[in-house]
């Protein structure tokens, strides 16, 4: 089966949008799945998530806990056994209280975190404030970054999905450069 | 910043979110913007050891000493302090309970007039605060986010820029800010409407709490809205969705009212008035029923059913001073719940005698 939405490539990935009241199903390319899943910020696609449809976000708004991450618990990886190494926190333990212990739990935990993130935020990835400079750090790097996956945001917004396109692009190689320095807790 | 032992709120009548002068404050009581901050290179405060703990509060104190806040703040380092006073910095909106009742190193930062606060070592290494008074999460927003600017001058925020300001619970990443609205819906409660604000809520991915109630069922007229979503959207977003959305909740509420006045009047007067009188001449009332009358007395206020020199401050600040920790701070040793009905009492009489 082709993709509905480029009409080339093959179709993969069963997508439901709700448009208007109503549930409009779809069959999507990955890449044009990825430009139309909803990023948790239009309030219909807020509601389709919270009315648990199946949109990639997820069903249901979810809280942290056993419950919450079963899903993550049985990845291929196991994260189960994880353990942070700065702080000590071992997978299991964030699951039975929900907590993580340091800033650097989200990197060290990221395979089992992600699809948590997106299941309670509908979104992946941070559009808001950065700090405008840090005590000690450079924060011009961060700021673009946020920048453009706000203009990313904005072109899906107003489905310019060829701009969307070419700000992915640019926004992958932008976060492949500051991967390096990523981690919020390296001192 | 000065450091304060204590909470020396004697002589201050609340915060100024109290004094009902914001937009639409006959139904939203407050608006409050919450930023929840850490600081790189620590682990957050349920993973430290009692050292590090003590460290993040020294270093966070520091970094709030050195910070150029529009006006003097004061600090109060919590494991020192009386207890009761963090209870009644928890009944005046300033700390939450959680940090009220943790032990070790933690303390509370703000501003006299009771607008701002930044709690320290609660379960993120700082958690800033701002309340106004009525619907106003626009301006509140604008103070939180100039008080984070300026603190971050002098601290180093745990920040990534993948997943943003990193929080100790998941639910709180990325902008770490929970936006909420307090509000008052006593006709659509009367009504059994409150309901469908619930659902509305569930629908828009926004919270909706009872206020002084405990779980989901509220034992007040008194609900807190806030948005349950941080990553992958704005600051300014999130707001302009509730600012939005409470609105309708806000026609809801009023629409009823004055379905109510048409239909029944002389029903909703003789509410109001019986809370009234009942406030104005009790000898021994509990804090339930204290909730349940100053609703009503508020409605009346509003509606103008009830005299108008009592003002929705006045209303407003008999909710936090008929509180047990603000009771037990008038008296003069430990006072047991029979006799802190009896000063409840007492003081609701002669706040409200004193308008005559």
């Amino acid at each position: 089966m082709k993709c509905q939405s480029c009409q080339t490539r093959a179709a993969t990935v069963h997508f439901t949008e709700l448009l208007d009241g109503g549930l409009k199903e779809m069959a999507l390319c990955e890449e044009c799945y990825a430009v139309k899943k909803p990023a948790g910020t239009d309030e219909l696609g807020m509601l389709a998530t919270a009315l648990g449809a199946p949109t990639a976000a997820g069903a249901g708004t979810a809280s942290v806990g056993p419950d919450a991450t079963g899903d993550a618990g049985s990845a291929p990886d196991d994260p189960i056994s994880t353990t942070c190494s700065h702080c000590g926190l071992t997978y299991a333990m964030f699951r039975s209280r929900g907590r993580l212990g340091c800033p650097l739990c989200y990197e060290a935990f990221r395979t089992a975190l992600e699809p948590l993130l997106e299941k309670i935020h509908g979104g992946k990835s941070h559009v808001g404030k950065t700090p405008l400079e840090g005590a000690s750090r450079d924060r011009a790097a961060e700021r673009a970054l946020v920048a453009l996956r706000r203009k990313l945001q904005d072109a899906i917004k107003q489905e310019n999905y060829e701009l969307a396109a070419s700000l992915r692009d640019e926004l992958r190689r932008a976060e492949e450069g500051i991967s390096q320095s990523e981690g919020g807790g390296e001192s | 910043m000065k450091l304060a032992k204590g909470f020396d709120g004697n002589g201050a009548i609340g915060g100024e979110w109290l004094r009902g002068t914001g937009a639409d404050s006959d139904i939203v009581i407050s608006s409050r913007i919450r930023l929840a901050r850490n600081l790189r290179g620590h682990r957050f405060g349920i993973q430290a050891d009692p050292e590090e703990r003590a460290a993040i509060e020294d270093e966070v104190r520091a970094g709030l000493g050195r910070t150029a806040f529009p006006e003097e703040m004061l600090y109060i380092p919590l494991a020192d302090a009386p207890p009761l006073d963090a209870e009644v910095l928890v009944e005046r909106h300033l700390i939450s309970k959680e940090l009220a009742r943790a032990e070790g190193p933690r303390g509370v930062c703000y501003a006299p007039g009771e607008n701002v606060s930044i709690m320290v070592q609660e379960e993120d290494h700082l958690r800033i605060q701002v309340l106004r008074s009525g619907l106003q999460l626009d301006t509140a927003w604008e103070a939180a986010d100039a008080a984070d600017t300026r603190i971050s001058r002098h601290l180093d925020y745990a920040y990534s820029a993948r997943y943003g300001y990193l929080t100790c619970c998941p639910t709180n990443v990325g902008t770490g800010m929970r936006a909420s609205v307090m509000l008052h819906l006593p006709a659509l409660v009367y009504t059994k409407h409150v309901e469908k604000v619930f659902q509305a809520g569930a629908k828009m991915s926004l919270a909706v709490r009872g206020l002084y109630g405990e779980g989901t069922q509220p034992s007040s007229d008194f609900f807190q809205i806030s948005n349950q979503v941080c990553l992958g959207v704005t600051e300014t977003d999130v707001i302009d969705r509730l600012q939005r959305v409470v609105p309708q909740f806000i026609q809801y509420e009023r629409k009823v009212r004055e379905a109510l006045l048409q239909s029944d009047r002389a029903a909703l007067e003789d509410k109001c008035w019986r809370a009234y009188a009942a406030l104005r001449a009790a000898r021994t009332i509990t804090s339930e029923e204290t909730l349940e009358m100053l609703s009503a007395v508020r409605l009346g206020v509003n509606l103008g059913l009830l005299p108008t020199r009592l003002t929705i401050e006045i209303v407003n600040e008999l909710f936090i001073v008929s509180q047990p920790a603000h009771l037990q701070r008038l008296s003069t040793g430990p006072i047991d719940p029979k006799a802190r009905d009896v000063a409840r009492a007492t003081l609701l009489r002669t706040k409200l005698g004193a308008i005559d």
